[in-house]
């Protein structure tokens, strides 16, 4: 059996040859082959990542002891060269493979493993979906190249084993989403959709590259065991020691922490930027179910997961915060929404929101569970809707809907086996998720309140459990309007129908759904992944005389809200247990009221509705919550409009006053030149012909007596001589004796 | 082949003057294109000869600074003035990126109608200018080229651009050349100083004389601004970039594309060349001024992109800011920046000239360039698209791309200046906080790089088509073999960028960065106090 990495390796690039072959030779290929050979390279990475779990289980025993699961084979750490980023940036010599270079890298472990087999699972089963759902679409071929570039961007950002290696890949992953949201870009409401998110996702990236910029100068070139070892102690709030004498102060770790986070923020569309998803429904529905739903919305939790132990306690519970907000906003929103794809875009929202929450106080297990979880119920709710839209002839709002149980029956019931998953029935998997998180927000609060900080961190508990009831209730509501009641638009109930290769994926996601949380060995693998990467890092400590001294790594160890390092092993048993109760008594029974709660209002259509419009302040709040908070137009407004008036402002500037120098300058030379021009021809020419007219005048005043007449020539001699006698006479006479 | 270089150099300027010898207009057309092959074929060719492993040009203990493929003769020797040129790993890429675009670009002009001939012939000369700028070794030859190229730019703007052709072309010449001035000014003077014009020993023959106490140590400081304000016109950035827009909108397609990837690397390449080797404590003590115009030309110059109309205005404010990346990672000083402003060099060369070929194909197929009359050409002209959105990804410095490399370098690298062991923090140069705030604009800047284009790209190529625009012709097989090639050298720079960059110009910034990191010991130099130096090549 061949090396899990290589494996993972092969289950990467298969999706990356589909979409070269189908690029260029996918027109040739045509309609529907292209599509079916795009399935064959997803379903053999899916075969790839079962080989690779299947190795990772029966490896020999080896190095890491502490995972019962992933025996022996411990993770894996690969890089390769990439950037040059000088020898002299490393004095502290961390993460020697290759001095002077940033790397990209492969870390695989327990985690890589489970997330690899979800992502190519469910993009199989959206595969076959979509050969189903786009077989008229005239660009077929296309829209399989992309989903197949999709699916190597997501399975390369999950294998990534450094920061800027995931960098990378999280932007390939927003092109392909780009490019699939506007995939029917001859809508303007596509295309806009497709710029409104990779530009919010870019907003977030500018935050991830800050975060990066200021973990490089601290660290340089870092795999993420590097990160986990050096920068362990993040979580307890004090600062860090690197070697070389370098310090990493709690303030810069907060910051970077946050930076880093808010490339999550953007790509898991949390509050403020959680604009872009409801557009992005404008995406074909296999996309919204592929990206929007289970994987490239789930990079940013993955993220979180990854850098999570260098985190520190201010970032935790802004990460924290951020969730609680969004997953009530979420929720609040989902509540009234009438477009069957924008409500589960707000209830993706939400969800994502519980499992930033879950990280932010300390879950990790239960935030990647329901990560997990979430993938298979989300993706077969978007599923499901796409197979409702087909059969409604791409009818979206749910007011055309109603009795729909009738005639597309398997699509009800695996839809309505979604709803009660994320309800949270028990036994269904986001039960198990969800009530982990709930369970962890008791212990936290619990533990919150036992330290005497503030009562809001009951919140933290008391919010979720709400919002629990909300997500029964909206959801149910949903199911009640599509598929139950009475047909509100006879001509689109008469022309429902629907056909086996749509809801082929829907029953396997259905049964996936209600087993995966217990039956899939998802929560042991994600634990078993602590355990390892905690191995790790107490080998790179063991081996780096650095850390003599040093207190151990807890990394991954639940951080409360502790403001001194006095956690001692796990004192929080009580706590949890405490959290457990609270779960047990408030959360428990969520799916029932809530559900039962909808199933009352909603089992006579809309009329519910109609009677609660009749109260003014019941209406604004519902036109309120269905424009989304309003979000959109105030981010187009202060953002968009601002940005585009200082464009403007700037190129008139350029045009008008730095050109505008620029020319007047050169006005300004021919002035001078035209001064010159003149001076010359006025003053020094005119100086020159002066002197040549005085001259002239001269030579002819002179000229005067030449008149060429005789007689005046005599008559002056005469005259001369007549005067020349006197003065002789005169002269003669004076001198005379007398 | 000993004389390789000369070869390179001159092989243009013979094919022009075959050129003008040519009968008739495929063979004139013909010549060209077998001339830019040929020289392209010669410069792949320095790839092998060049030694990978040798260390960069400068430096100051005896036997540094190697430059290969030297070749040396008596020019001036009155004013000992050499035909010196030479190839380090800085001039490598950007000489190869030179024959690479010549190439392309002759085959982009293969539908000139007038005067085909001197059209031709003065795009040879000028391949043969640029190319002297980048091999040079002589300041005075360095100097010589850098103005001959102007004169083949002036002509071809001025009778084959657009309507206002001979405003920007006069605009153009006199702006370049006022910065020229400013930079034979500083020629002048450093020649009074050190009697030397070999760029090799030039530097430490500077440092000696600063170190001696002699008035260029007053000195210096202008005279490095001098030389900025030359490189920096070229480059060009804010404010000094008037130029461009007008110069880039007048001139025909593939001239413009020569203009965006090439004139503008010349000043680049000038600052790593001259400016920043000849007087390193003036640029240490001067960096900020440098940081805040780079950072300024790639905020600025995106915010004047997007108000843009006109598509090739827009595509020529988005060069300025662009270009602000290598200002920026020229005045950070660390190896990232300068490694990645280097990066963007040549990257920038390819996109840009993939960026206005693409506004060449919609400006032939419409005949105008006003971007709200375009719309739908992803449904019109499907593989136009698919390439152009290729040309626009790597332009917004998307990872897979060769945009991405250089701007994350420089990113980074900006961060990396705030290690306390940096060349700029560690010397007492900067302020923690002031490249902090730096470094922050840099990252807004590519927030704003991806919007006015994603949004350009929306407006031209998404949305219904255009009844307008239904007749336009698909991109026919010279079109298709252009922006094919172009993308290709995109995607491998971007996924393989140390072996087709970094293993060139790796040791290059290393020695450059030994310049600012060592001042120059006094004892070491005290022979360099005469014009004979130690230095070997």
């Amino acid at each position: 059996m061949p090396s899990p990495a290589l494996l993972l390796l092969a289950a990467t690039l298969l999706p990356l040859a589909a979409f070269v072959l189908l690029l260029f030779l996918g027109k040739r290929i045509g309609n529907p082959l292209s599509g079916w050979l795009a399935t064959l390279f997803i379903a053999a990475s899916f075969v790839c990542s079962i080989a690779a779990m299947v190795a990772w289980f029966q490896a020999d025993p080896g190095h890491y002891q502490g995972s019962e699961w992933g025996k022996g084979y411990g993770p894996i750490d690969i890089t390769f060269r990439f950037l040059p980023v000088g020898v002299g940036s490393q004095p502290n010599g961390i993460s020697q493979d290759h001095p002077g270079y940033l790397d990209l890298g492969l870390y695989i472990d327990s985690l890589t493993i489970a997330m690899f087999a979800m992502i190519t699972l469910v993009a199989t089963l959206v595969h076959i979906f979509s050969v189903g759902y786009m077989r008229q679409d005239a660009r077929y071929h296309r829209f399989f190249a992309f989903l197949s570039l999709f699916s190597f961007s997501m399975l390369g950002l999950t294998l990534g084993g450094t920061l800027l290696h995931i960098f990378i890949f999280w932007e390939l992953v927003g092109l392909c989403s780009y490019l699939l949201i506007g995939f029917w870009y001859d809508a303007p409401a596509a295309a806009n959709a497709a710029l409104k998110a990779f530009l919010v996702n870019r907003v977030g990236d500018v935050g991830f590259l800050i975060g990066l910029g200021i973990l490089f100068y601290h660290m340089g070139n870092a795999t993420l065991p590097d990160l986990w070892t050096y920068l362990g102690s993040a979580g307890s709030g004090q600062t860090v020691q690197l070697p070389g004498g370098i310090e990493f102060k709690t303030a810069w770790l907060t910051v970077m922490g946050i930076g880093l986070f808010f490339g999550a923020i953007g790509k898991s569309a949390q509050f403020p930027l959680q604009v872009w998803l409801p557009d992005a429904m404008e995406a074909p529905t296999p996309v919204s179910a592929l990206i929007h739903a289970a994987t490239m919305v789930a990079a940013g939790v993955y993220l979180v997961a990854r850098i999570y132990p260098i985190l520190t306690p201010s970032a935790k519970l802004f990460i924290a915060i951020v969730g609680l907000i969004t997953l009530t906003l979420g929720a609040l929103i989902a509540t009234v929404q009438n477009d069957i794809k924008r409500l589960l875009a707000y209830s993706t929202i939400s969800q994502l929101g519980y499992m930033m929450l879950a990280l932010g106080i300390g879950s990790w297990v239960g935030g990647m569970f329901h990560l997990m979880t979430h993938a298979f119920f989300k993706s077969l709710l978007f599923l499901a809707a796409g197979s409702v839209i087909h059969a409604a002839d791409h009818e979206q709002e749910m007011t055309q809907f109603g009795g729909l149980w009738r005639k597309i029956p398997m699509t009800a019931v695996t839809f309505g086996i979604a709803v009660l998953t994320i309800a949270g029935i028990p036994d269904f998997s986001a039960a198990a998720s969800k009530s982990m998180i709930l369970a962890d927000a008791g212990a936290f609060a619990t533990l919150a309140q036992q330290q005497g900080r503030s009562a809001a961190y009951a919140l933290f508990f008391i919010v979720p459990t709400v919002v629990a009831y909300l997500t029964a209730f909206y959801m149910a509501r949903c199911w009640m309007l599509t598929f139950w009641g009475k047909p509100r638009n006879q001509e689109l109930y008469d022309g429902a129908s629907e056909s086996p290769i749509l809801w082929g994926p829907l029953c396997v996601l259905a049964f996936l759904s209600m087993v995966s949380g217990r039956y899939l060995n998802v929560e042991p693998l994600l634990e078993s992944s602590i355990r390892e990467s905690a191995a790790v890092c107490h080998d790179m400590q063991a081996q780096d005389d650095f850390f003599k001294g040093r207190e151990e790594f807890t990394g991954f160890r639940r951080v409360w809200p502790t403001d001194s390092s006095d956690d001692t092993a796990e004192p929080l048993a009580d706590f949890v247990a405490a959290g457990e109760q609270m779960e047990s008594k408030w959360g428990y029974w969520a799916f029932l009221i809530g559900g039962a709660a909808a199933a009352l209002l909603y089992c006579r259509g809309y009329a519910f509705t109609r009677w609660l419009d009749r109260m003014p302040p019941a209406r604004w709040i519902r036109h309120w919550l269905e424009n989304g908070m309003y979000f959109d137009e105030l981010y187009f407004a202060v953002i968009v409009g601002t940005t585009l008036g200082i464009s403007r402002l700037c190129a008139w500037l350029d045009r008008r006053l730095i050109d505008g120098i620029v020319n007047r300058f050169a006005a300004a030379v021919r002035a001078a030149a035209r001064l010159a021009g003149r001076t010359d021809r006025y003053v020094f020419d005119g100086a020159v012909n002066g002197l040549g007219a005085l001259v002239q005048d001269l030579g002819a005043a002179v000229r005067v007596p030449q008149t060429g007449r005789v007689r005046v020539y005599v008559t002056i001699l005469m005259f001369a001589v007549m005067l020349a006698l006197a003065a002789a006479v005169i002269v003669a006479l004076s001198h005379s004796p007398g | 082949m000993s004389h390789l270089l000369s070869i390179l150099l001159f092989l243009p300027a013979l094919g022009a003057v075959a050129v003008l010898a040519a009968r008739g207009r495929d063979a004139v057309r013909w010549t060209a294109l077998g001339t830019t092959l040929l020289a392209l074929l010669i410069s792949l060719l320095l790839l092998i000869r060049f030694d990978y492993h040798a260390p960069g040009l400068y430096g100051y203990a005896p036997n540094h600074g190697v430059v290969q493929l030297v070749e040396r003769t008596a020019w001036i020797p009155a004013f000992n003035v050499d035909y010196l040129v030479g190839i380090d790993g800085l001039s490598l890429p950007l000489v190869i990126l030179t024959a690479f675009i010549f190439a392309v670009a002759a085959i982009a002009s293969w539908k000139i109608e007038k005067m085909p001939r001197g059209y031709f012939a003065l795009l040879l000369f000028l391949e043969t200018g640029i190319l002297g700028v980048f091999l040079s070794l002589d300041f005075f030859l360095f100097y010589v080229f850098f103005e001959i190229s102007l004169f083949p730019m002036y002509f071809l703007i001025g009778i084959w651009g657009g309507p206002r052709r001979e405003y920007a072309a006069i605009k153009f010449f006199l702006y370049t050349l006022v910065g020229s001035i400013a930079m034979l000014i500083a020629l002048i003077a450093v020649y009074l100083t050190t009697h030397s014009f070999d760029m090799i020993e030039l530097p430490a023959l500077l440092a000696a004389k600063t170190a001696a106490g002699q008035p260029l140590a007053q000195v210096g400081p202008v005279l490095f601004a001098l030389l900025m304000f030359a490189f920096l016109i070229k480059v060009p950035a804010v404010p000094l970039h008037t130029w461009l827009p007008d110069a880039h909108v007048e001139a025909p397609t593939p001239i413009s594309m020569v203009l965006a990837a090439l004139l503008l690397k010349m000043g680049g390449y000038g600052i790593f060349r001259v400016a920043y080797p000849f007087f390193p404590e003036a640029a240490k003590h001067l960096w900020l001024l440098v940081a805040v115009i780079g950072v300024a030309s790639i905020l600025y110059g995106g915010l004047c992109a997007m108000a843009q109309t006109d598509f090739k205005r827009l595509v020529a404010y988005s060069s300025v800011s662009h270009m602000g990346f290598v200002t920026l990672g020229a005045a950070m000083m660390t190896v990232a920046s300068i490694n990645g402003a280097i990066f963007i060099m040549i990257a920038h060369g390819i996109t840009s000239a993939m960026m206005f070929f693409i506004v060449g194909v919609a400006q032939d197929r419409a005949e105008h360039r006003d971007i709200a009359h375009f719309g739908g050409l992803a449904t019109t002209m499907p593989r136009f698209w698919g390439l152009a959105t290729v040309g626009f990804l790597a332009s917004l410095g998307l990872p897979g791309l060769c945009g991405f490399i250089g701007e994350i370098l420089v990113l980074l690298g900006s961060f990396q200046a705030a290690r306390s062991d940096s060349i700029l923090l560690g010397g007492g140069f900067a302020l923690r906080g002031s490249i902090y705030v730096i470094s922050l604009l840099a990252t807004v800047g590519i927030l704003l790089t991806a919007a006015y284009l994603l949004w350009t790209m929306q407006r031209v190529f998404f949305g219904p088509e255009r009844p307008e625009n239904k007749q336009f012709r698909e991109i026919d097989q010279r079109e298709t073999t252009v922006l094919a090639s172009l993308a290709s050298m995109a995607i491998l720079l971007g996924v393989l960028p140390t072996i087709f960059v970094f293993s060139m110009t790796s040791k290059s910034v290393e020695a450059l960065l030994n310049l600012f990191q060592n001042p120059a010991p006094a004892t070491q130099l005290i022979n360099a106090d005469k014009s004979a130096s130690p230095v070997a090549d």
